[in-house]
């Protein structure tokens, strides 16, 4: 097989997109820290992206189908990383979700495992293609993801579990699985929901309330529903046109909570106002719909599987966060990708770009 | 492979080379349009928030940032006529608490309370309620407020942690008691609650400042924006201080006297109806309003009807000369003292009179001789007087809780009312109508509404525009007629009027009210209180009333005095419980006036070197220095005793010798204290209304035994020649000189003359004439 790969091939029009966000995401880091002991934090945000670029880089000329090949021992490392972070993880405000590496790394797996699942459904479902999805075929899938996203829920970090499964769901649904397949899971997963829900076994209390404040924010104000109304505070009283940078009262005032991670688009929405939210909105558009044509364009199926992958990931996390931002989503912990501060954060998206990078730069390849 | 179509994907893959079907394009369309509409659902909700509900949000966002704090305004102050302070406004500390950098609340609470609980009936500062404040707030707790310098002190020396101290307003009344119920106090809101404070409340409070305070969610504070608080404005009161003061302690001296339930004086210029004083016994003191009740807070002069009984004599007696019902010189038959109209028989409480003078009937007030000339006046023009006078109505005078009294129109009148009213009974005035009423007949007929504020004014003192408007008694009504003005009787019935009330004080029931050196017009009154009980007349409890004025010709001051249930000193009769108080008190503000002398001065018991000037009173030019020595008690061989001049005799001319005929030397001096001088006061006047001094910062001596003289230090004597006796007396108090006084009018010469060295605190003899 030939290799010949070119940066000429590379997506710039998609890097420069995401640049983009991370320049205005530095900004509003930088704003948002202004007046606080994170003072500084742009700087580190900076690092993170320069490292993010290089492992971009670096993956994006190693052969996906290497990955591929490769996946299930990584899987299977994870799955032990996993084990060791439940046996001897160091435990921080009550979740296990840390391993200490010697050298006072602290290292998460559960970001990582998100980036093998990617590579792991897409191999998985590529071997399918071509008929129709049996419910043994759904099944296994369900037991490719389940076995880690349990694992991680236990530790527990419901938003990052959560974020396994649209995963999962891609996978099935460019997969072929079939509209009634799909409304018979859909009714299953509905009532597992509810059977968790209700048995009070699975998610802890604290979950449940920051779950559902987000419909009722001033029934709890001091509460879980405090986050929910100190944001929505921040975006309506920014305005069409916004308060300008570093002159958000909310985020200045330190009653937007942690306004440099989850709820930086808040933060940006204060200071920057309507038109300055829906720009934003419109870059994460593009730059998803450029995935979704990279996706379209690849090779062969495989590639298809791991970019859309990484759309359904980054999509989940725009949605649910920014849906949280403006009252739509409950309020889980998961970051804005391109946006928030936050070195997992920040390595996750650009080594999941670099892999659609290196798609897109072998769709001529074969 | 040239070309990849989109949708048409390669399947060959390594994994799974070339089979099957291609991902169903449709699925990327799906997830495009979910994509979509997602991007579309969240602009919504961005429109609705950021655009629709934006005013909400920003109205919450300033909600939880900001915090608005009142900033008191400085409120305004109380001026008496000559700009001196009644009540007004300084900074305090008070003390408060952040409790959440407090250690010990329950020790620190007890160690404050050991300071400030300083009053045991204030629950405010206590131990348990101040642990109860501290405990209940984490950011603020007052602990106690409005503080004097010393507790604060004492509280700094506790050095605890979290305790601070912030300035506040209290209201201050640097006299204390005098004219508290004029004045009334304010709240420690600074909100007024009796009297002026409370007439005025508005205008005196001024406009609220306001602190704009942007907090951050831990409340710290980011930043503050202030408007500045609008002082409140000033009010100018026709009160004069020196008069308040002099009605106020011949009043004090009456209560001492009689015990009664309580007093009021009123002090009235006739020719414009301003109130020059208005005293109430008993007292409360406005800084401590704590400890005062709602009794003692009643204005009684405007606040409580009573029976006047035969001060109301003068509306009978006027309305018949008006109505030319009777004349003075008429004879009138009193019928020893006994009338009987429609059944009832009316005894007059003096001695029965008579056929006698309309005049003398007043005089002796005879209650027949009233009831048959308010008979012949008739229901309808009587109650007309009555309403005219000003009685059933509110005077308008600008102090809260005014009544109308009690006036019943015609038709709800007995058979029998015309009779009682004639002598004052049914019927209810306040002691505000029946000065009014005097004044009526003092300035001439003319109905002048009453009035205390001369000015309401932002301007503070000290700025020219605000001006003392002292009182110097008017010759004439103001023109035009102030609103409200309207004439009741005629110039001539006001003068027959004048002359037959000076003979109430000459001949008949007034002579208590008799003056040295001035004539006195008025007339007492005793009437019998109901007693609400038994609704009958009560046989123990009497109001004893005065109302009169002074000069007679051309009066300077109309005063009223009410006596309420006098209970020792001998006398109910308003001749002798009221009557000297009306004395003491138009005595004493004629000569602070500066009045001329009308009649003669009577001569008293010593001092001698007055008596020598009485002996000689054409002698106007005799020797002053020899007067000096004698006054001051110098030694023959006294180097002052020699006249630093040959002497120069001064002519008298003829204006002095005609306007002050029997001059007296006054053998009162007031040693001078440091700020406020009165002017001396005639020996011949009672010996408490010798001792008019303010506070006890200022040293007072009467006579010349008591004279204080420091031999020590000496000073030079100012020249007076020329100078009012107004000014006479501030200079020599400046100087630290006292000042003997003879005559009245314009200092002509002076004893020692100016550039003589004399020991602080001697009496200077200054001749006065015209």
């Amino acid at each position: 097989m030939r290799r010949f790969l070119s940066f000429r091939d590379f997506d710039w029009v998609l890097l420069g997109l995401v640049l983009l966000l991370s320049v205005i995401s530095v900004a509003e880091i930088y704003s948002a820290t202004l007046h606080t002991k994170f003072v500084g934090f742009h700087k580190t945000q900076i690092i993170w992206l320069m490292a993010g670029l290089v492992g971009m880089f670096g993956l994006s000329v190693v052969n996906y189908h290497r990955l591929i090949d490769y996946v299930h021992y990584a899987y299977g490392v994870s799955i032990l990383a996993l084990l060791a972070v439940m046996v001897a993880g160091t435990k921080v405000l009550g979740a296990r979700r840390w391993i200490k590496l010697p050298g006072g790394i602290h290292f998460q797996p559960s970001e990582w495992v998100k980036l093998i699942l990617i590579v792991a459904v897409a191999r998985y479902f590529t071997n399918l293609t071509g008929r129709d999805l049996t419910w043994g075929d759904i099944f296994k899938g369900f037991a490719l993801v389940g076995l880690p996203m349990l694992m991680v829920l236990k530790q527990p970090d419901l938003g990052t579990a959560l974020t396994y499964i649209p995963i999962l769901l891609c996978g099935l649904f460019l997969g072929g699985i079939r509209w009634k397949q799909a409304a018979i899971l859909g009714l299953a997963g509905a009532i597992a929901v509810g059977g968790a829900w209700y048995s009070g076994k699975v998610l802890k209390p604290y979950q449940k309330a920051r779950l559902t404040s987000f419909v009722n924010p001033d029934n709890d104000p001091k509460g879980s529903g405090y986050q929910i109304r100190q944001s929505l505070i921040a975006v309506g009283s920014g305005g069409i046109w916004g308060k300008g940078a570093t002159k958000g009262t909310q985020t200045q005032g330190d009653f937007l909570p942690i306004p440099y991670t989850d709820f930086i688009f808040a933060a940006f929405c204060e200071e920057h106002g309507f038109v300055g939210a829906v720009a934003v909105l419109l870059i994460y558009f593009f730059i998803l719909m450029r995935l979704i044509q990279n996706a379209q364009t690849a090779a062969d199926l495989s590639g298809t599987f791991l970019v859309m992958g990484v759309v359904a990931v980054l999509i989940f996390q725009i949605a649910v966060n920014v849906g949280m931002v403006v009252g739509l989503m409950p309020v889980t912990g998961i970051p804005l990708p391109l946006m928030s501060y936050g070195g997992s954060s920040v390595l996750f998206t650009f080594l999941a770009l670099g892999m659609v990078m290196n798609v897109r730069m072998n769709r001529f390849v074969n | 492979m040239a070309e990849v179509k989109p949708g048409a994907f390669s399947t060959q893959n390594k994994l799974k080379p070339d089979v099957g079907a291609p991902v169903r394009r449709i699925r990327f369309l799906w997830i495009a349009a979910f994509l979509f509409l997602w991007v579309v659902i969240i602009c919504g909700k961005l429109v609705w928030l950021q655009v629709i509900r934006h005013h909400e949000w920003v109205d919450r966002a300033a909600r939880q940032q900001q915090r608005t704090f009142e900033v008191a305004p400085r409120r305004g102050v109380l001026y008496d006529r000559n700009l001196n302070e009644l009540a007004m406004t300084v900074l305090v500390d008070s003390v408060y608490a952040v409790p959440s950098e407090m250690t010990e609340k329950d020790q620190s609470a007890a160690a404050l309370a050991r300071i400030v609980h300083v009053d045991p009936t204030d629950g405010f500062t206590s131990a348990s309620q101040i642990a109860a404040r501290l405990n209940a707030s984490r950011n603020f707790a007052w602990v106690a407020r409005k503080l004097d310098a010393p507790t604060v002190e004492s509280v700094k020396a506790l050095n605890l942690k979290g305790i601070y101290f912030q300035k506040e307003f209290k209201r201050f009344y640097p006299n204390n008691q005098i004219s508290a119920q004029v004045l009334g106090y304010v709240g420690t809101d600074d909100n007024g609650l009796g009297g002026l404070e409370r007439q005025f409340d508005d205008e005196l409070h001024g406009t609220s400042g306001r602190m704009l305070t942007a907090l951050d969610a831990k409340r710290h504070v980011l930043g503050s924006e202030e408007h500045d608080p609008l002082a409140g404005e000033n009010l100018v009161l026709s009160l004069d201080e020196n008069i308040q003061f002099m009605a106020e302690r011949a009043l004090d001296a009456a209560m001492e006297r009689t015990r009664p339930l309580n007093g009021t004086v009123v002090v009235q210029d006739p020719h414009t109806g301003q109130i020059l004083a208005l005293a109430i016994r008993p007292a409360f003191n406005p800084n401590d309003f704590k400890h005062s009740n709602t009794e003692l807070l009643r204005n009684h002069a405007v606040s409580d009807v009573y029976e006047p009984g035969s001060t109301f004599k003068l509306v009978t007696y006027s309305a018949a000369l008006e109505e030319k019902v009777a004349r003075p010189s008429d004879i009138i038959d009193c019928q020893n003292g006994k009338i009987t109209i429609f059944g009832r028989t009316i005894h007059d409480s003096h001695s029965g009179l008579g056929r006698v003078t309309v005049e003398k009937a007043l005089w002796e007030s005879s209650d027949v001789a009233a009831v048959k000339l308010a008979m012949k006046i008739g229901n309808d023009k009587f109650y007309q007087y009555i309403r005219n006078y000003g009685f059933g109505s509110r005077s308008g005078v600008e102090l809260p809780g005014e009544t109308r009294g009690l006036v019943r129109p015609t038709r709800r009148w007995g058979a029998t009312s015309i009779g009682s009213l004639a002598m004052g009974q049914e019927i209810g005035v306040t002691p505000i109508q029946l000065v009014t009423m005097v004044s009526t007949i003092a300035n001439g007929g003319i109905y002048l509404p009453p009035h205390i504020v001369l000015a309401s004014t932002p301007i503070m003192k000290g700025s020219p525009e605000l001006k003392p408007m002292a009182f110097h008694p008017n010759e004439a009504l103001p023109e035009p007629l102030p609103e409200g003005a309207h004439r009741v009787i005629s110039t001539m019935t006001a003068a027959e009027m004048r002359k037959m009330m000076e003979g109430i004080v000459l001949y008949g029931t007034g002579k208590t009210a008799a003056l040295n050196g001035y004539s006195s017009a008025g007339k007492t009154g005793t009437a019998q209180k109901i007693d609400v009980a038994t609704h009958t007349y009560s046989k123990t409890k009497y109001v004893a009333s005065f109302a009169g004025f002074a000069p007679v010709n051309n009066p300077a001051i109309s005063v009223t005095v009410v006596i309420d249930s006098p209970t020792t000193g001998g006398s109910y009769y308003g001749t002798a419980v009221s009557g000297p108080v009306f004395r003491d008190v138009a005595q004493q503000v004629l000569e602070y006036l500066g009045v001329r002398h009308d009649t003669e001065l009577q001569s008293t018991p010593p001092p001698p070197p007055a008596k020598d000037v009485v002996e000689s009173p054409s002698e106007h030019t005799g020797d002053l220095t020899a007067l000096f020595a004698e006054v001051n008690d110098l030694p023959a061989d006294d180097p002052l005793r020699i006249p630093p001049e040959p002497k120069q005799p001064v002519a008298a001319d003829a204006s002095v010798a005609d306007s002050s005929p029997g001059t007296a030397a006054a053998a009162t001096a007031v040693a001078p204290p440091e700020k406020m001088v009165l002017p001396p006061l005639p020996a011949t006047a009672q010996a408490q209304a010798a001792q008019i001094f303010k506070a006890a910062s200022t040293a007072l001596v009467t006579g010349k035994s008591a004279v204080v003289v420091d031999s020590g230090r000496k000073v030079s004597v100012p020249s007076f020649v020329g100078l009012t006796m107004r000014k006479v007396v501030e200079q020599a108090g400046a100087a630290g000189l006292g000042v003997q006084v003879i005559g009245n009018g314009v200092a002509r010469e002076q004893a020692p003359a100016p550039g003589s060295m004399v020991p602080v605190g001697t009496l200077i003899v200054i001749r006065c004439g015209r």
